[in-house]
């Protein structure tokens, strides 16, 4: 194990101990964090290192959740952390290893992130355009550990950057796993597009069809499928279970959490409770499949499967959620979405919302393009777009038949702060509003 | 805890062979209790954090460091990059009385889920229909201390307690947040009271009439007009709102607002959330006025970059946790109340207007266009008597407006945790439009 010469079976042991009834979920969660970021702001730090390391204990019992959490592994922290979440004195000691880090994780060479922003420049000057921004650059590492009472999976690991740049006309941010040629190309046509659509004119109201590049389909699926599906919004509304079956979208549509389909330095192959991720399909032919179910909320009901759960820290729950959305593609190709009637077409979405109660969601645009006859053309500038998703859904018309790994995020539901991937392509939607 | 000054020696050894010579270190144990009901059913948590931070500086570059667990002597540290930083120097404490709640115990776990089951049972007896849908309540405490190579050496001790509430009836969600340094002392009955009125307004509430009467404003909305103001307030951490817009909006107004407008940041203020000795550099806190009568007197900076000077405010830099960069913000900034007047009385004295009681979005706030415009609810009001239940109108005009036609303040100072608590009493204010044409 990463983070320790100590006995797993004994650590299993004591939490079986803890766990005492058939029903009771009970895991030690193992935790070390290490994020290095470079920045280019006026004024210092310039650059910053956070090492966060620590484990917690769970234990579930007849729906409540008991959960102890200790930064760092100080001797004796196991043990008692193991007495408070049983909440009990027991009259014998437990026998309890202790738990110990493997030393600091080493520190990325630096060479790599100065050397992207200068790419970025040079690519924006590329497609002649000059204007002052700037760029944060931090790379993250994350290594959690489960135990169980009689599970033990093996480590998961995962390293990605995030990028979050500032121009006078807005910011962009956006995760990606390399700091590559594409991630540079990205990265400056995004800031482009704001320096380009800076005097656009603005939108009153728009009801003609729409085409969403890649990465704007990825948020749009995350707000409207992967929220709507996810049991702690179900909940809210009724039985998780009823809504397998719905018709939530276009028949075209056929969408799908696939954790362990992602670039090696993202893949999972179990989830944040320690269980096997599943390619799970969320929407087949726009009716739902299947929803993302944690241990708790499968607890509910027999035809929900656990194997979505992830935890933003420690410090908190498990809690139900994508990790990696896939859209199947359809068979047009970028020139046929453009085809037909005046339009707009969005390469990016800056935010996203859906109501959990009302089924609403709302999606703002940066800026877009005008497109007539397949060509593109004049600038739009900050638009929204307001619906049920159920509505949204059902105006897909048409899917590109390239798929694009895009769109990435990080996803702040209810607190829980995570990094969210898709792999997605171009939609065409028609019969919604553009408004302000 | 470690001895920090010892560990400052040790740091400091350490990072000088990279060039850093001005050096912080922060260290931090706290402990803290949440209980939850929510679509997780009933969450009951207890944390121990363990934390500490280093700020290093040299005179080209600089670093901030950060972890959990025991503070690493000897490193390994980054390669420090960027621009240098400027560390505080030491500053006479002025004396400092410990509130006795600091060293209150926290809410045992049955405590802290009788107060969340007490608003889940108001709210079914006084709203049948409405739902519980998230309540949390946080309870914690810490002791930090923070030395510097420049001389600054401070030790403090803080007590904090949230409780969030999220309801639902039918379609319609309201959140309350609120903030004390006591978990004991929040009032179900009250706070659910607000949210049934809030629940109540949306439900039974209508767009109303277009109109340009006086608006009484309830402390929920007259507290996110008072978050506009902040960039300007924060000196030069405001960003682009301390840059062109406030500057030509001071130029052309004079004042930011008139003479009922008083502002003030307390780091010291009684039974405040944020309350402590000195801030998270270890610059003694204390109250600063920052707008009196409409008139701009100060704006919150960092200690270092005021060191030797007599003007503005210092021991106004705030750490959310070891992990957070210290940065410039408010701790208690709030709009000073009027003892002597009752929002009942501002509300008896209102021939025709509107009493808005709930902000129902977050607003537009354009400083360079002088103009705003911000969802509300509440009631259309005649002869001081409500007569219509209004929800979904649009508060809108020129923001000098609203800063300016500021009439009278009322005595119920009401804080929210919002970035720092921010503060206010409900606002009398003239002159600005129900339901006008938009301005965006």
């Amino acid at each position: 194990m990463w983070f320790s010469s100590a006995d797993a079976a004994a650590i299993g042991r004591c939490l079986a101990q803890v766990a005492d009834q058939a029903t009771d979920i009970v895991d030690l969660f193992l935790e070390r964090r290490y994020e290095l970021e470079m920045r280019s702001e006026e004024t210092g730090p310039g650059v910053v290192a956070r090492r966060d390391e620590g484990f917690a204990i769970r234990l579930v019992r007849d729906g409540h959740t008991h959960l102890v959490a200790r930064d760092g592994f100080e001797a004796g922290a196991l043990e008692s952390a193991l007495r408070e979440v049983a909440r009990v004195i027991p009259s014998s000691a437990y026998s309890v290893p202790e738990l110990a880090t493997l030393g600091p994780p080493e520190i990325p060479a630096w060479d790599e992130f100065r050397d992207f922003q200068t790419r970025v420049r040079q690519a924006v000057r590329e497609r002649h355009a000059a204007f002052d921004f700037r760029v944060r650059i931090a790379h993250h590492r994350r290594w959690v550990q489960l135990v169980g009472r009689r599970l033990m999976p093996e480590p998961e690991t995962e390293a990605f950057f995030s990028l979050a740049c500032s121009t006078p006309w807005g910011g962009f941010g956006t995760l990606t796993p390399e700091l590559d040629d594409d991630c540079v190309a990205a990265v400056a046509k995004a800031l482009v597009g704001r320096f380009r659509a800076r005097g656009a004119s603005v939108i009153g109201g728009f009801a003609g069809p729409i085409v969403l590049a890649p990465a704007a389909t990825a948020v749009l699926l995350h707000e409207a499928v992967a929220h709507a599906l996810e049991t702690d919004t179900l909940v809210l509304s009724g039985r998780p279970e009823a809504a397998v079956g719905v018709a939530l979208g276009s028949d075209l549509l056929d969408v799908l959490d696939s954790p362990g389909d992602m670039p090696p330095a993202l893949r999972r192959e179990t989830d944040d409770e320690g269980l096997p991720v599943l390619r799970r399909w969320l929407l087949r032919r726009g009716c739902v499949s299947q929803v993302l179910a944690d241990r708790f909320h499968a607890g509910l009901s027999p035809h929900l499967l656990p194997g979505a759960a992830r935890r933003a820290s420690r410090h908190l729950p498990p809690v139900p959620r994508s990790t990696h959305l896939e859209l199947v593609p359809g068979d047009h190709d970028f020139a046929d979405l453009l085809e037909g009637a005046s339009g707009i077409y969005f390469s990016e979405i800056s935010r996203g919302r859906l109501d959990p109660l009302s089924g609403e969601l709302v999606v703002e645009f940066p800026h877009g393009r005008r497109f007539r006859a397949g060509r593109l053309g004049d600038w739009v500038g900050r638009c929204v777009l307001r619906g049920k998703a159920s509505q949204v859904l059902s105006a897909v018309e048409a899917i590109g038949d390239e798929r694009e790994f895009a769109g990435a995020g990080w996803c702040a539901k209810a607190g829980h702060r995570l990094p969210v991937w898709a792999t997605c392509a171009h939609l065409r939607l028609s019969g919604l509003e553009i408004g302000q | 805890m470690t001895d920090a000054r010892v560990a400052l020696d040790r740091v400091a050894r350490s990072l000088l062979a990279a060039g850093l010579e001005a050096v912080e270190v922060y260290l931090k144990i706290g402990r803290s209790r949440r209980a939850a009901l929510g679509s997780e059913g009933r969450l009951v948590s207890l944390h121990r954090e363990n934390g500490w931070a280093v700020r290093a500086s040299g005179a080209r570059s600089s670093l901030f460091c950060c972890g959990s667990g025991e503070l690493p002597l000897s490193g390994p540290w980054p390669s420090p990059d960027g621009p240098s930083l400027r560390l505080p120097g030491p500053r006479p404490v002025t004396e400092w009385r410990e509130p006795a709640v600091l060293r209150a115990p926290l809410c045992v776990e049955h405590e802290a889920l009788e107060i969340l089951e007490a608003c889940e049972r108001e709210l079914a007896r006084g709203l049948p229909g409405a739902r519980l849908l998230q309540a949390t309540l946080e309870d914690g405490e810490s002791d930090s201390q923070v030395v510097n190579t420049r001389g600054v050496e401070a030790l403090w001790r803080q007590r904090g307690s949230t409780l969030y509430l999220e309801a639902a009836l039918g379609d319609d969600r309201v959140i309350e947040f609120v903030g004390g340094s006591n978990a004991r002392a929040f009032n179900p009955r009250a706070l659910v009271r607000r949210i049934i009125d809030r629940l109540l307004i949306r439900r039974d509430g209508s767009i109303g009439e277009r109109d340009r009467g006086a608006v009484l404003l309830a402390p929920p909305v007259a507290v996110r007009i008072l978050s506009t103001l902040l960039p300007l307030l924060l000196g030069d951490e405001g960003g682009s709102g301390s840059g062109s817009g406030f500057g030509s909006f001071m130029a052309e107004h004079g004042a930011l607002g008139s003479k009922h407008l008083n502002v003030v940041d307390d780091g010291r203020l009684a039974n405040g959330l944020f309350s402590a000795p000195v801030d998270g550099e270890g610059v003694p806190t204390g109250k600063t006025v920052l707008l009196e009568k409409g008139v701009l007197r100060a704006t919150l900076g960092h200690g270092a970059a005021r060191d030797g000077e007599t003007g503005g405010a210092v021991g106004c830099v705030r750490r959310a946790s070891y992990r957070d960069i210290p940065r410039v913000g408010p701790s208690h900034l709030f709009i000073e109340a009027d003892a002597r007047m009752s929002p009942g009385a501002l509300l008896a004295d209102l021939s025709r207007g509107h009493y808005f009681l709930d902000a129902m979005d977050a607003g537009r706030f354009d400083l360079e266009g002088d103009r705003f415009e911000i969802t509300v609810g509440g009631f259309a009001v005649r002869s001081g008597e409500p007569t219509r239940t209004i929800s979904g109108a649009r508060l809108s005009g020129r923001l000098s407006q609203l800063l300016g036609g500021l009439e009278a303040v009322a005595r119920d100072l009401t804080f929210f945790p919002l970035r720092g608590l921010l503060g206010s009493p409900s606002l009398l204010i003239t002159g600005l439009d129900v339901n006008g044409k938009s301005r965006f």
